[in-house]
């Protein structure tokens, strides 16, 4: 198992190289100019402008820039932003913290609600409940989450007047307060969650009440319930997980669109923000960080795997 | 008051139905207290369905539309609660199934599969449970229950998930026990060995045995009566040696006749160099752990097997799972990597051949697989399937492939009119047929086919051999048979090596190896397959001695069970070869 662990963490530095190369790559390509950008804009001596260059080392040839960041990086410097002068690694975590009690949230909420309504629905398989289920997650997938956004804003901020509609407050400074500014971005992002993993839930399941072993545990005289449980879930649910670790991920990475629309400080709304602004520093940061969530959650659902499936062996 | 001779399971003009096609119209079956009986039909005749329906768990869209079954005072037709079948299911009726492999949950350890229903029927506690647990396991004569306890199924193998499928169920004391083809997918060694702890397990727990199979010569052995079913009918009841002796249903005697499989009729070869020759071949499997840094896993699949074939010559390979018989036909399709050894075909040394040789080196060489469902691509018509074999025939027009393969289809019974259509709506046989016939398009010189009638029915495999047989004659190609089943490649085959863990342990010509078996390997597996013989009155199961004691005297045979040991083939008589141990 830790074997397992050291082996893809090694692994996934060659994913990191080409990962920074092409971050950097990208950002040069921008259009505008960092130094200028850092001086105001409008700069009428070329002299200064030379001075800063020459000091952010933009004077230098790109590899030898390449270099001089990497080793910035590895030594843990992410710099400082652009526009505030914050240290890009607080800033990151920071913004990382909303991010992911927002997704793990929503996700926890999918899970729980998409499970066994998979199940149900694979159990009762062209019978009346199953055909709700699938419509019911057809009608979600196809309203876009920004859209249950603002309609969930619409209906329980403005109208109701139940939750804030704007702002964000942090659970760790004030747990219920905080929790009012969560229950709309968790919703949204958790129903258009439940429609997709509803319909890979049921879709596992459907597979699996059809072996043999489903039949035996029945032919043994077990209730429904415990077959549904322990012995279809189990079997059932590594196409699911698949999904989970893809949209884990996905998100972590930032859910730029919901963060928006609730204006939350979120990882999603930093990037967004910094490519508007040329923030380089924190761009190039949060792109860097946002290739390690993928990297770690991949590696994180691989083990989970090993928990489903006692064919996988971890070593 | 119930006594001894009231039957546990009456079942009374039961008609079965998926949607709007009957399966089974009217079937009438009593089963006594701790009787064994056979249920035989080939597949589709509903004999499975029949089973299921006695347990309430028919398959999706089947229903009960008649008829009654009646077990032990439960209606089981019309239960008053569901729960109350429930109850009966595993407490009362116990179910083994076909395919060990599938049939226990690959998820849920062994000790929590047999503890489960434990739990589920009984007020025992975990220890009780778990002790019941470990003596099931030693009745059905499995080492070290205690270990097997905590394992998963995939860390055994089919016969052995087979016996821990037949304690777990029995572990319940059912009154009744439904095995649906319990040991088909399992080598003949081995499924006598199931068979006989099923036999031995049920008797001591008293229990009734509703015997499903369509092997009438397997079951025959272990059942006091034989009911036989054909098409959704029961056409026949009776007790076993009568049955045997006078059947009279006209497709009892057909599924007899079958069952049979006629005179052996060997295909020799031509004199003169032989088409194949195999010299010392070793094959490994190298599983290697991180990058080969923690060192490897090497299984000796083959351990330096020397054989050859003839032109037009049919020679058997025989041997259980595991004994590297098809890896080594895989080897000489060069489909498997050879770690050693020479491959002659022709004349030419295969590691010769590259590019355009070795592209028509394939259609010399060709292979029929044992498994008809899963060898044929669903997503291509059956012509399709069978030109594709002419693909590096260059010469060949479009419209002289489409004549040569329909005409192929024709010579293996397929007419020409069901070129379109997909595998799936081809039964079993059909299928291989067309394997078969894409087998044969390309006019080889050898075909290899690895176990070709295992998955078929016996009426069936009469078929395809016989098949095979009329092919040869008009197409004149040699054959490398794999078969775990001695019998069937008595049928056809001139000459037989029989493996064992990847050695020759006995190589004769087949009448020879039939009349005077010497390894005591070669005993154990002729002993295995049961076949029915004709008696003085009528037909019996054929009596196959079994293993002796070796004679005194008699040479020291390996034993592949210490294969540590040194090995040597000796020429016993001419023509004869016997592994014995020692040095050469």
């Amino acid at each position: 198992m830790m074997g397992f662990v050291l082996r893809r963490l090694l692994m996934s530095i060659p994913t990191f190289v080409i990962v920074a190369i092409m971050i950097f790559a990208l950002v040069r390509a921008l259009p505008g100019d960092a130094a200028l950008l850092m001086l105001g804009g409008n700069i009428d001596d070329p002299a200064v402008l030379e001075q800063m260059r020459a000091q952010m080392g933009l004077d230098q040839p790109l590899p030898v820039q390449f270099l001089a960041w990497l080793r910035e990086m590895l030594s843990g410097n992410l710099g400082q932003s652009i526009l505030t002068g914050q240290d890009v690694g607080v800033l990151l975590w920071q913004r990382f913290g909303v991010t992911a009690s927002v997704v793990s949230l929503a996700m926890l909420t999918a899970l729980i609600v998409a499970v066994p309504a998979g199940l149900l629905a694979a159990h009762r398989h062209n019978g009346r409940t199953d055909y709700a289920v699938v419509f019911g997650s057809i009608v979600l997938l196809s309203m876009p989450s920004f859209w249950v956004g603002l309609m969930l804003l619409v209906l329980f901020g403005a109208i109701l007047g139940w939750l804030p509609t704007i702002g964000f407050v942090s659970i760790t400074e004030d747990l219920g307060r905080g929790m009012t500014y969560l229950i709309l971005p968790v919703t949204a992002l958790a129903l258009t969650e439940i429609a997709v993993l509803t319909r890979m839930m049921r879709a596992g399941s459907l597979e699996v009440i059809g072996k043999d072993y489903i039949t035996h545990a029945r032919a043994k005289g077990l209730t429904e319930t415990r077959v549904m449980w322990r012995h279809v879930f189990p079997n059932a649910f590594a196409p699911t997980l698949t999904m989970v670790g893809i949209m884990l991920a996905g998100l972590l990475a930032g859910a730029a669109v919901t963060e928006t629309v609730f204006t939350l400080p979120g990882i999603g709304k930093l990037l967004v923000d910094s490519i508007y602004a040329r923030d380089y520093p924190v761009l190039q940061g949060a792109l860097l960080f946002i290739a390690a969530i993928y990297v770690l959650t991949n590696l994180a659902i691989d083990i989970t795997y090993s928990f489903f499936d006692p064919k996988v062996r971890l070593t | 008051m119930t006594t001894r001779d009231d039957p546990i399971l009456n079942i009374a003009g039961l008609k079965v139905s998926f949607g709007a096609a009957p399966v089974i119209h009217g079937a009438d079956l009593t089963l006594h207290r701790g009787e064994i009986m056979a249920l035989v039909g080939e597949s589709g005749s509903g004999k499975s369905v029949l089973g299921r329906a006695i347990l309430g768990l028919l398959p999706g869209g089947g229903r009960v539309s008649a008829g009654q079954i009646d077990f032990d005072g439960h209606d089981i037709t019309a239960p008053d609660t569901p729960e109350e079948l429930r109850r009966l299911r595993g407490r009362r009726i116990g179910m083994i199934f076909q395919e060990p492999l599938t049939s226990l949950n690959p998820n849920m350890r062994i000790g929590e599969q047999m503890a489960e229903a434990m739990r589920q029927h009984t007020d025992l506690g975990p220890r009780q449970i778990r002790d019941r647990a470990i003596d099931m396991l030693r009745q059905v004569r499995l080492k070290d229950p205690e270990a097997l306890l905590n394992r998963f199924p995939h860390e055994f193998s089919g016969g052995m998930r087979q016996r821990i499928m037949i304690a777990s169920v029995m572990m319940l004391k059912p009154a009744l026990l439904i095995a649906d083809e319990p040991t088909t997918a399992l080598d003949a060694v081995v499924q006598r060995e199931v068979l006989d702890i099923m036999a031995d397990v049920a008797r001591a727990n008293g229990a009734a045995v509703l015997l499903i199979s369509h092997d009438l010569a397997v079951v025959a052995a272990y059942a006091s009566r034989v009911a036989v079913m054909e098409k959704g009918v029961l056409v026949e009841t009776g007790a076993t040696a009568d049955v045997l002796r006078r059947p009279a249903h006209d497709y009892t005697r057909r599924l007899l006749a079958s069952a049979r499989l006629g005179q052996p009729a060997p295909v020799t070869g031509a004199a003169g160099t032989p088409l194949l020759t195999v010299e010392g071949l070793r094959v490994d499997f190298t599983e290697s752990r991180l990058f080969g840094l923690l060192g490897r896993n090497v299984t000796h699949a083959v351990r330096g097997v020397s054989l050859d074939v003839r032109r037009g010559e049919f020679v058997g390979l025989v041997g259980e799972s595991g004994s590297g018989k098809s890896t080594i036909g895989r080897a000489i399709a060069r489909l498997a990597p050879k770690v050693a050894g020479r491959i002659t075909f022709d004349g030419t040394d295969l590691d010769d051949c590259r590019g355009r040789a070795e592209r028509r080196l394939r259609q010399r060489i060709r292979l029929v697989f044992q498994d008809p469902y899963s060898s044929l691509n669903p997503r291509m018509r059956i012509g399709r399937i069978v030109r594709e074999g002419l693909r590096f025939d260059r010469d060949l027009s479009a419209a002289e492939r489409r004549r040569r393969s329909l005409a192929m289809l024709d010579a293996v019974g397929i007419p020409a009119a069901m070129a379109d259509r997909f595998p799936h709506a081809l039964s079993g046989g059909q299928r291989q047929r067309v394997a078969i016939a894409r087998a044969l398009v390309s006019r080889p010189d050898l075909v290899i086919a690895d176990e070709p009638v295992s998955a078929l029915d016996v009426t069936i495999q009469a078929q395809i051999l016989a098949l095979l047989k009329q092919l040869q004659e008009e197409f004149g190609f040699a054959c490398l048979f794999i078969s775990h089943d001695l019998h069937i490649v008595e049928q056809l085959c001139a000459r037989l090596v029989v493996l064992h863990r990847g050695r020759v342990m006995e190589q004769a010509d087949t009448a020879t190896l039939f009349a005077r078996p010497r390894h005591p390997y070669t005993q154990r597996l002729m002993a295995a397959s049961p076949r029915l013989e004709d008696g003085p009155e009528g037909l019996r199961l054929a009596k196959t001695a079994p293993p002796q004691a070796p004679e005194p005297g008699s040479p020291a045979f390996f034993d592949a069970q210490g294969t540590a040991a040194p090995y040597r083939l000796a020429e016993a008589a001419p023509g004869h070869f016997v592994a014995l141990r020692g040095a050469v």
